[in-house]
């Protein structure tokens, strides 16, 4: 395995009942690379963001993160690992301020003993005012520094992609899941998207592995492209060779007569 | 009057800390309790139990009763809080049956005779006083809103709003609700505690499912998730049937008007700002 690995799926299998979501699915992803997973209705693209995130278990295979397999996490262990995802339909913690959205999922580098936090002074208040300050750099590079106390609900839809993306950066993660990013967003908006994970992957360092449908976003961003159909792996290559693939364009248009 | 007054004070104050707890489980972490009751009845019986069998002094009665409270939500909440919504609601109703069946079964002896619980239990010291409870209540909230305010608190809110998000963004959802209705029955207990040294008789009678329900509406009424509502709510509730008492069983219609009157105009209760979907 080469050094810069940071995930590989090594014969992932998913079966519910009868119905095989994911077969045998083989790859694996490089250090601050974007990769897309792109796939028809149902190939079971969101089913392997879900194996990764440890919401499903897989039925055979392993998922190996930074040489870990994942397959002894909880959820909410891998995230601690480094790894964060955003979902298809935005799961913002609607009720919540903004600002407080991002400071939640910095809840696992916040080390601060259960009695001093409920202090109004001392440590807890100053680890309280420090982890405010970073949460609102977080929002600052989102250019969302505005509407930090306002409701999540309250914000535009694109805004809320935006902050939900935000949201996983804060978690410390080195790999992100994001979850069809550019759905409900307008072309403008999209573009906007285009920038800001770009951003992510050259100014954050960060690793990204995206679902989306939108394929100007996916040919424009990604370095690698892998295609799921039914569950199994298709295709894997440049944007180049994938635009090219006799397999994929029979997986999108139907075999031509 | 006066004394009517005093009366009216000491039960709402009760029930405020007793509510607080219940707003922390179902108010903060979105969790819908039916069985808060169940955890004031265990409060008011071991410390009740404490006093009359091993002669325990009072203020350490109550805080065996909090901590005894605590322990047994939150043992109990490691089975049944994978449960969500309506599962949930009805697994702790169960529970609280369960407790009040169990204590209708207990024999215990005090003072060398044998007495069955299922029977009103006498003879409590009735050191529970105003000054008490009103220092009591003040403590309480204080710590309700910090805990709120914290990290541990926030966390409980993003529980709240979206249990499988903050489950990704790294929350261990079971510990951290488990930890919420261990400390939110803790409360209960303390309620329990200072009831039986205030009514000095308690019965098993007293802790059935309705109080359960009647905890349910003050928070609702004074606004979920809201700690100024919880004060408002069950003060209010507790008052009406006081001083309706002259109306003896009609003060209940009063009681289910009310509820129905904030249901329709302002279904978020007196001071609350947030939606719970349980």
């Amino acid at each position: 395995m080469s050094d810069n690995t940071i995930l590989e799926l090594q014969n992932v299998s998913l079966t519910f009942g009868g119905l095989k979501a994911v077969s045998n699915v083989n790859f694996k992803m490089k250090e601050n690379e974007i990769l897309s997973l792109i796939g028809p209705n149902g190939a079971g693209k969101t089913s392997t963001f879900n194996l990764i995130t440890g919401v499903y278990t897989a039925t055979s295979g392993a998922i190996l993160y930074k040489g870990k397999n994942l397959k002894k996490y909880k959820p909410h262990q891998i995230t601690n690992l480094g790894i964060a995802r955003t979902f298809q339909n935005i799961r913002l913690f609607k009720q919540l301020t903004v600002l407080e959205n991002i400071i939640l999922a910095m809840n696992n580098r916040r080390h601060i003993n259960f009695f001093l936090s409920l202090l109004p002074f001392g440590p807890g208040d100053t680890e309280k005012q420090n982890v405010q300050k970073q949460a609102l750099q977080y929002l600052e590079y989102a250019n969302l520094a505005e509407y930090k106390d306002q409701r999540a609900e309250n914000l535009s839809y694109g805004k809320q992609r935006e902050l939900e993306i935000c949201r996983a950066i804060a978690t410390g993660a080195d790999l992100l899941l994001l979850d069809e990013p550019a759905a409900g967003l307008n072309p403008s908006e999209t573009a906007g998207l285009m920038t800001i994970i770009k951003n992510i992957k050259n100014n954050l360092k960060k690793t990204i592995f995206l679902i989306e449908h939108d394929m100007k976003l996916v040919m424009g961003i990604s370095d690698r492209i892998v295609v799921l159909d039914y569950g199994q792996k298709i295709a894997e290559g440049t944007p180049e060779e994938i635009r090219n693939n006799p397999a994929v364009i029979k997986a999108y248009l139907g075999k031509g007569e | 009057m006066s004394i009517d007054i005093v009366n009216i004070l000491i039960f709402s104050g009760i029930n405020i800390i007793t509510v607080l707890g219940l707003n922390l489980i179902t108010g903060v972490t979105g969790q819908l309790s039916l069985g808060h009751s169940a955890f004031f009845s265990i409060g008011a019986y071991t410390s009740a139990l404490l006093m009359l069998m091993l002669g325990v002094p009072f203020g350490a009665a109550l805080v065996i009763a909090t901590l005894m409270a605590g322990l047994i939500g939150g043992l109990f909440g490691i089975p049944i809080l994978r449960l969500r919504g309506d599962y949930l609601a009805i697994a702790t109703l169960g529970f609280c049956e369960i407790v009040r069946v169990v204590i209708l079964n207990v024999k215990v002896t005090i003072h060398g005779s044998e007495k069955l619980l299922s029977t009103s239990l006498g003879g409590i010291p009735g050191n529970t006083n105003l000054i008490l409870v009103l220092i009591l209540v003040v403590i309480a909230t204080l710590f309700m809103i910090a805990l709120e305010r914290s990290k541990f608190g926030l966390a409980l809110r993003s529980i709240r709003e979206d249990e499988v998000a903050a489950q990704m963004m790294g929350i261990d959802i079971a510990r951290h609700k488990i930890l919420s209705f261990a400390i939110g029955s803790a409360f209960a207990g303390l309620g329990g505690a200072l009831y039986a040294s205030y009514m000095t008789v308690i019965s098993p009678g007293d802790f059935g499912f309705m109080r359960s329900i009647e905890m349910l509406c003050m928070l609702v009424l004074g606004g979920m998730g809201s700690i100024v509502g919880v004060i408002a709510g069950t003060t209010v509730l507790t008052a009406i049937p006081e001083l309706l008492r002259f109306a003896q069983e009609y003060r209940m219609i009063m009681y289910g008007i009310v509820l129905i009157f904030m249901m329709v105009f302002r279904p978020r209760g007196l001071f609350g700002s947030i939606r719970v979907n349980v």
